[in-house]
């Protein structure tokens, strides 16, 4: 009898061991990953001198790794076994009340300097558009992490970094322009669906509401929810908190476009003129993983929004994804809209503003971007 | 290659045990001493030359020290086994300790040597350890020496205690080289074994460790003790399922390729005493240091004052031998003054007091080893110990002390209960009370231990999982 019990204990554990590592030989490569949002790594090439190296078993171990047969299935299982534990933050997301997950950022982790950095090259900035275009308005909107706003939504006791404090400290640092400071108007209405629930980014509606009050703050014309038809679009976007997890009982996300009933023709480029759209939206986005590519299809390095106003305002805005979906709340109040991802954006800065005849300015950024973007450096330069 | 990485579970492990049962078993030898070099050179190519040259090396001085034991020559053969000393201490300090000497003599003498800045090469403090124990044990007649160099190899390289032990003697596998009878009694118990090392590793330490991690990458100066104390206790456990787990692991493959190691932990954390921790902690090591240097040094005998002296230097070395910095000495040293002040008088009485007592005694000093254990830099472990007993700025707990006890209860009770042998005791009742090999019994029994396997790989493939937040482009 004795001998049953191992009989069965062997051919149990190598029936296991052999089926996956049959099965990963066989199961095809992938190329990309959409939960990770990254390419995966192929198999390596096999050279003498890359193994003497190391180089060629150090990429066939994470080439193993990244085309582990049911990668995203053993990744959920390994979430919902944390959670069983009690555990409220798996791999850098907080598990929070009614669905939400927030992404984790302590304290030590926050890059204080980069931010300090980041402040005095924005500073510089905006001293060299003030002596180049005299009238200019600038303004610098810092948007802050759902951690802030949804405070109520943590897990009980859960820390983060004191982003008040840090805010405090960008808006009492920018010189010579308009602070929009959103955190009040956007903690008064944090009943409302403001952030994704599996997403970092805030929804439409929490753009909306931070509009609003850079309108309130620069003086611009504001136009109220009744200018918009509110239309939703896709009610099964899981995002990027989402992907870090990979809990099969995560909420759905909506997301919703605000079109404006006053139509005005506008047409899009991207990449200085490579590519053209006659819409903000890309809809076939909503058929992929990362649905808030829906607007304007993504990150681009430059993008130009050239409208039928005529009133000679053009607006540059420095930003992060964060501003996507925000720009199409003020499509009908400039003549033209130039939008630069400092991340992406190679050319001169300087000479790019001059070209443009720009008029206004708008850094529009969310504090975990603001505060590690060593890109924003290009401001100062 | 690590145990616990997909690579060895499911390439490695597979390919080498197919390949050792079909091989004929006048070929075992060799293959597995192959297949442990290929496990040696895997990222770290280079570092495979000083083992063959230790493997070479020391299997020529066995052969000397016997030939010359025998024709009656002890000085000559004393010569090599000095020799065979020397140049594997010498191996050991060259690539483990240079750096710590430069540094250590530019800071004294102010001088600028340049660091050498050697990448360790893995398991070298195991495997000059015990490629040690076999010349000394040749020198000294306890086994003989070893005529085949496969043999010899497949000792020296064995994958399965290669990288972290347990420090095997040669004396103790000697007879298994040359004639070992696999069975499938063996392989069924190095396959539990091996998963529970498997389970303790992923499942349990590096979870804790998760804790332990945040806790010592804030600011000390603004850590509340009691998050310390939390923090403390988490990295207690974290080195304790790690190290033992690594084991498990170690003596489980040894089982299946018919090999019985000797055990290396037994529960040290239901000790009653120092003394008693050091006899159930990391077994092999202090039977090294106890036989091959305590004992030649004279031990105990010679009155208390040159028991007290050897004492010092045992410790000292053992924790010299943990890593090259001074906190790991001043670890001996810490060990050896409890040990010392133990065997000149307090054994006797916490031998007399109740059991939680002397219980709480040696843990709360088990624990206060592991702060100076962990830091590199001793102005944080002074600075831990301050943040422990609220002698810095900080309050006694925050709202991050009661989250981080709360979200990791569950994990620090099923620690707790898997540090102490209860476990094994309600395993011993249930086999009494019901036939061990019952139906029912085989599979719940098998059943446990496939749920670990699984959820162990779960949390591997979670490790190689990271995606990237922000953009690609």
């Amino acid at each position: 009898m004795k001998n049953k019990s191992n009989t069965v204990t062997i051919i149990v554990f190598l029936l296991l061991v052999f089926s996956v590592a049959v099965l990963n030989i066989f199961s095809k490569d992938k190329d990309f990953s959409p939960n990770e949002n990254r390419y995966l790594n192929p198999k390596p090439q096999l050279s003498l001198q890359s193994i003497i190296s190391g180089k060629y078993e150090k990429e066939f171990e994470q080439y193993l790794n990244d085309q582990f047969v049911f990668r995203d299935i053993w990744m959920g299982k390994k979430t919902s076994f944390q959670m069983n534990f009690l555990k409220k933050d798996i791999n850098g997301v907080y598990i929070c009340k009614d669905g939400y997950l927030i992404e984790k950022c302590l304290e030590n982790k926050f890059e204080n300097e980069q931010m300090i950095s980041n402040i005095n090259c924005i500073n510089e900035f905006v001293t060299y558009c003030r002596q180049d275009i005299p009238q200019c308005n600038i303004s610098v909107m810092v948007v802050p992490s759902a951690s802030l706003i949804l405070k109520n939504k943590m897990p009980s006791y859960a820390e983060n970094f004191n982003q008040d404090e840090k805010i405090d400290n960008i808006k009492n640092s920018i010189k010579d322009c308009t602070f929009v400071d959103v955190r009040d108007t956007l903690k008064k209405h944090n009943d409302e669906y403001i952030y994704y629930k599996t997403d970092h980014h805030w929804t439409s509606n929490g753009a909306f509401i931070a509009y609003q009050k850079w309108c309130d703050r620069t003086g611009y014309k504001k136009h109220t929810k009744d200018d918009f038809k509110v239309k939703k679009v896709t009610d099964s976007f899981r995002g990027t908190l989402f992907s870090k997890v990979l809990n099969k009982n995560s909420a759905y996300d909506e997301i919703s476009l605000y079109l404006p009933k006053n139509k005005v023709k506008y047409s899009v480029t991207y990449n200085f003129d490579k590519s053209k759209s006659n819409s903000m939206y890309d809809l076939k986005k909503l058929k992929e993983k990362d649905k808030y590519q829906v607007f304007f299809g993504g990150n681009y390095p430059e993008i130009k929004i050239t409208t039928e106003n005529k009133n000679d305002k053009n607006l540059l805005i420095i930003k992060d994804s964060f501003a996507n979906s925000f720009i199409p709340f003020i499509i009908n109040d400039f003549e033209n809209i130039c939008v630069v991802d400092l991340r992406y954006f190679k050319y001169d800065l300087k000479n790019y503003i001059n070209e443009n005849n720009i008029t206004d300015v708008l850094l529009l950024y969310n504090i975990m971007n603001f505060s590690s973007d060593k890109n924003i450096g290009k401001l100062g330069e | 290659m690590v145990f616990s990485s997909l690579l060895f579970l499911f390439v490695f492990l597979p390919t080498v045990l197919l390949v050792y049962y079909i091989c004929p078993r006048k070929f075992r030898n060799l293959f597995l001493f192959v297949a442990s070099l290929i496990f040696y050179a895997w990222g770290e190519p280079i570092y495979i030359t000083i083992m063959l040259f230790s493997t070479v090396f020391d299997y020529a001085n066995g052969l000397l020290i016997e030939k010359y034991k025998l024709s009656g020559q002890d000085k000559k053969s004393k010569i090599v086994l000095i020799s065979s000393i020397v140049v594997n201490l010498g191996i050991l300090c060259f690539f483990k300790y240079s750096n710590f000497f430069i540094t250590n003599v530019n800071s004294l003498f102010s001088s600028s040597i340049s660091l050498l800045n050697l990448a360790l090469p893995i398991g070298i403090s195991f495997y000059t350890f015990q490629t040690m124990s076999y010349t000394i044990d040749v020198y000294r007649g306890e086994v003989s020496a070893q005529k085949n160099i496969i043999s010899f190899g497949a000792f020296v390289t064995l994958f399965p205690q290669l990288v972290a032990g347990p420090i095997v003697r040669y004396k103790t596998i000697a007879d298994q080289l040359d004639d070992r009878k696999e069975s499938s009694q063996q392989f069924a118990e190095g396959i539990k074994r091996f998963i529970i090392g498997l389970g303790k590793k992923v499942l349990l330490a590096n979870n804790i460790g998760m804790l332990w991690e945040q806790v010592s990458s804030t600011p000390l100066e603004s850590l509340p003790a009691a998050t310390a104390w939390l923090g403390a206790v988490a990295f207690s456990f974290q080195i304790y399922f790690d190290f033992s787990g690594y084991s498990d692991m170690a003596i489980g493959l040894g089982k299946m390729f018919g090999f019985d190691f000797l055990e290396n932990f037994n529960y040290p954390y239901i000790s009653k005493s120092i003394t008693e921790f050091w006899r159930r902690w990391h077994i092999s090591l202090g039977t090294w240091f106890k036989e091959y240097v305590y004992i030649p040094l004279g031990g105990n005998r010679g009155g208390k004052a040159k028991q007290i002296r050897n004492l010092f230097i045992v410790w000292a070395l053992t924790g010299f031998w943990h890593g090259a910095n001074w906190n790991f000495v001043v670890w001996g040293v810490y060990f050896a003054i409890l040990l010392i002040i133990e065997k000149l008088f307090l054994l006797k009485h916490l031998e007399k007091l109740p059991s939680f007592i002397s219980h709480i005694y040696t843990l709360v000093l088990v624990v206060f080893s592991w702060v100076i254990f962990a830091f590199d830099d001793f102005s944080k472990v002074i600075l831990y110990f301050k943040a422990m007993f609220c002698a810095n700025n900080a309050c006694f707990a925050n709202n991050g002390t009661v989250y981080l006890l709360y979200t990791n209860i569950i994990l620090l009770v099923i620690l707790t209960i898997a540090s102490t042998d209860i476990g094994k005791k309600v395993a011993e009742k249930i086999k009494q009370k019901h036939s061990p090999d019952s139906m029912s019994m085989t599979v719940i029994k098998n059943i446990t231990y496939v749920c670990i396997f699984l959820m162990s790989v779960a949390f591997l493939v979670g490790d190689s999982y990271n995606p990237f937040l922000y953009f690609r482009f």
